[in-house]
């Protein structure tokens, strides 16, 4: 006996396909975004971190800024807060992927960027 | 009433801006008034016209008094800079006041901004809402930026414009709905700067006048008979 769906094409390239964009560089790209918009935000853009992991095409963003200056990137209300994730999200669509940001001021010490030579 | 407003046409020339307008109005070019908002031509860029319908009275408006060039610059590069980031190449215009709600003396000093290009629908959002947070933010890096208060309005493909005209025509169908029967008519929440162009439309309205009632979001215009 013939299965009925023998005849159809093997692989079907799906109608929204976007894996054209590559996921790791969306990451990327969302993380310059929102590096670019909380450095202008906070008193030293060297100050803040931003670390990223990915599922599939779910990227997790999370900005670690120092506590004083907690309140610059989230602003009254948390209206910046909700304003830099309104912005990532419309870069993420059009990036292919889906974004979240959690805001902290868990800013950890990082042995190879922070060391400058004196 | 369906009287023909003033529209605005972003071209490779000012010439072919005009000819798109008056093809969209229907009218000849001796029944317009023509205002070039921008011309960034010789640099490369676009044109952006204002053609108004003679004796329809918008023409009737004081000197426009715009920000001086450099708070402008710096009101396009944040902006240009910020849809870079997000992905877009947009063309980012300073324009001249475009709405009926005429700056007073109280206001502070204000840039319109005017983007177009590819996929700039997505700036506008569900009823304008990424467009509410992309001008909030763009008011916050601005002002981070400069030193005396400065407001940015920011429109995406005539949104907020397109907005505008409806809002007015609502207003105008209401008031004579409330003419007629006398009886007072409430209408949806609205933002304050929409609330504002109702109360504008209908204040020299004979038949009518406009109160805001209401806290926060629920805040809505409601039309009322005048005695």
């Amino acid at each position: 006996m013939q299965r009925r769906d023998a005849s159809r094409p093997p692989q079907r390239p799906h109608r929204r396909d976007r894996s054209a964009i590559d996921p790791e560089l969306a990451m990327q790209r969302l993380a310059t975004l929102v590096r670019y918009i909380a450095g202008q935000l906070v008193e030293d853009p060297d100050a803040i971190q931003i670390r990223t992991r990915r599922r599939g095409r779910t990227v997790i963003l999370r900005l670690s800024v120092p506590h004083e200056q907690l309140g610059k990137v989230i602003g009254r209300e948390g209206r910046i807060a909700r304003a830099i994730r309104t912005m990532l999200s419309i870069a993420a669509v059009r990036q292919g992927v889906h974004a979240s940001l959690t805001i902290d001021d868990q800013v950890e010490p990082q042995p190879s960027s922070s060391v400058r030579a004196h | 009433m369906a009287e023909k407003r003033a529209v605005e046409i972003q071209a490779r020339s000012v010439d072919e801006a005009v000819k798109l307008a008056l093809e969209q109005l229907g009218l000849p070019r001796e029944r317009v008034h023509v205002e070039v908002l921008v011309d960034n031509v010789p640099y490369g860029g676009e044109a952006l016209v204002r053609v108004t319908p003679l004796g329809s009275g918008e023409v009737s408006r004081g000197p426009i008094k715009r920000p001086d060039p450099q708070t402008e610059a710096i009101v396009k590069q944040v902006v240009r800079e910020l849809l870079q980031a997000m992905g877009f190449s947009c063309t980012v215009l300073a324009v001249d006041n475009p709405s009926i709600i005429e700056l007073g003396p109280e206001d502070p000093p204000t840039v319109f901004i005017d983007i177009h290009g590819p996929h700039s629908g997505m700036l506008i959002g569900r009823r304008g809402e990424h467009l509410a947070q992309l001008q909030y933010l763009v008011n916050v890096l601005v002002n981070r930026r400069l030193s005396s208060w400065t407001r940015v309005i920011i429109d995406v493909e005539g949104y907020r414009s397109r907005r505008e005209e409806s809002l007015i025509a609502l207003a105008h169908r209401v008031a004579r709905q409330v003419a007629r029967t006398k009886q007072p008519v409430t209408l949806e929440p609205m933002p304050a700067n929409e609330r504002r162009v109702i109360h504008v439309a209908l204040r020299e309205n004979p038949d009518v006048e406009t109160r805001s009632s209401g806290e926060g979001d629920q805040r809505r215009v409601t039309v009322y008979p005048r005695r």
